[in-house]
């Protein structure tokens, strides 16, 4: 039977308030699928869309380390693979804002001329 | 499917307010279900993705902003609940705008007809007053009695001669003076409808 939260988490993955778009974007990046990124977190795949549904941690070095400790500590994950997915995660969200600013920048400019 | 008792509702949203990451996935797996059977049994006509859609929306949207809850105004489920709800109605709406558009197009094709409708500008403004123009005879046709509305029907196919209106009202036995009158009445009556909308 599917999970009633896989749904929702995948809806997640377009909000940047929840891990589910960190994780998301990580993922893209590496090429993995859902067993692929749960092998990495160290959890059972069934475990991924509670925690996708988690508020991504803090932006702040320490609440950071704090939230994805909580996070490992609560789903049994491997911190050290979920603070690098974080991380990487958040830059690659962070890239693709801008880009789209740049995008829009130029079109701007564009406009312009 | 029960919704938490008040205790649990305020010790998961202590956490959440209190930034625990995990309160977040436990809000989702003890509220989901029920909020999905509330809102499948209040609206059971409507899509059921469409009701799955308005649940996940209206529980991302607390969790991202849970400042938005006042707990001294209501509970957690029935503040979920409406939101819920008003989300499905958003996206019910937004669903008949979306057949009411594809219907437009149809009739796109007519206005294909018009020589002018070859410069995309023009064809654009056509489509959209033929939007305007069916919307209007869509609300008057509603407010209109079942006689009306084939009356309605006869007057947009450019029907002029009285005799099928006069079939159409019931009134096609009485004598022609009086059938004219008659269908003068309903017609006047449609016709000012139509106009107090803009429709020539």
């Amino acid at each position: 039977m599917n999970d009633p939260l896989a749904g929702l988490a995948r809806r997640a993955e377009g909000r940047p308030e929840f891990l589910a778009a960190l994780l998301a974007a990580f993922a893209r990046s590496d090429g993995l699928d859902d067993a692929a990124l749960a092998a990495h977190l160290g959890c059972d795949p069934g475990k991924l869309p509670a925690v996708r549904l988690c508020l991504a941690p803090g932006e702040e070095p320490a609440q950071m380390r704090d939230d994805v400790r909580r996070i490992a500590d609560h789903f049994g994950l491997r911190e050290e693979a979920l603070r690098k997915a974080v991380t990487r995660g958040r830059v690659l969200l962070l890239m693709r804002q801008n880009e789209g600013g740049l995008t829009l920048a130029a079109r701007d400019r564009e406009g312009e001329r | 499917m029960t919704f938490p008792s008040p205790q649990e509702a305020a010790d998961l949203l202590r956490r959440l307010l209190d930034g625990d990451p995990v309160a977040a996935p436990l809000i989702c797996e003890a509220y989901l279900a029920p909020l999905l059977c509330s809102l499948r049994r209040k609206r059971p006509h409507a899509d059921p993705h469409l009701v799955e859609q308005a649940v996940h929306d209206a529980l991302l949207d607390f969790l991202a902003r849970p400042d938005k809850y006042r707990p001294d105004k209501s509970a957690l489920a029935s503040f979920l609940r409406l939101a819920a709800d008003g989300d499905l109605k958003n996206l019910l709406a937004g669903e008949r705008r979306k057949k009411n558009r594809r219907e437009d197009v149809e009739l796109d094709s007519l206005a294909r007809k018009d020589s002018r409708s070859d410069q995309p500008l023009l064809r654009l403004a056509l489509q959209e007053e033929t939007a305007d123009m069916l919307d209007t005879v869509r609300q008057v046709a509603e407010e209109s009695s079942p006689s009306q509305r084939v009356v309605l029907g006869l007057i947009l196919d450019g029907v002029r001669a009285t005799e099928p209106f006069a079939q159409a009202l019931g009134v096609g036995d009485l004598p022609p003076e009086q059938q004219r009158r008659a269908v003068y009445r309903e017609k006047d009556k449609i016709n000012k409808r139509l106009k107090r909308r803009h429709l020539p």
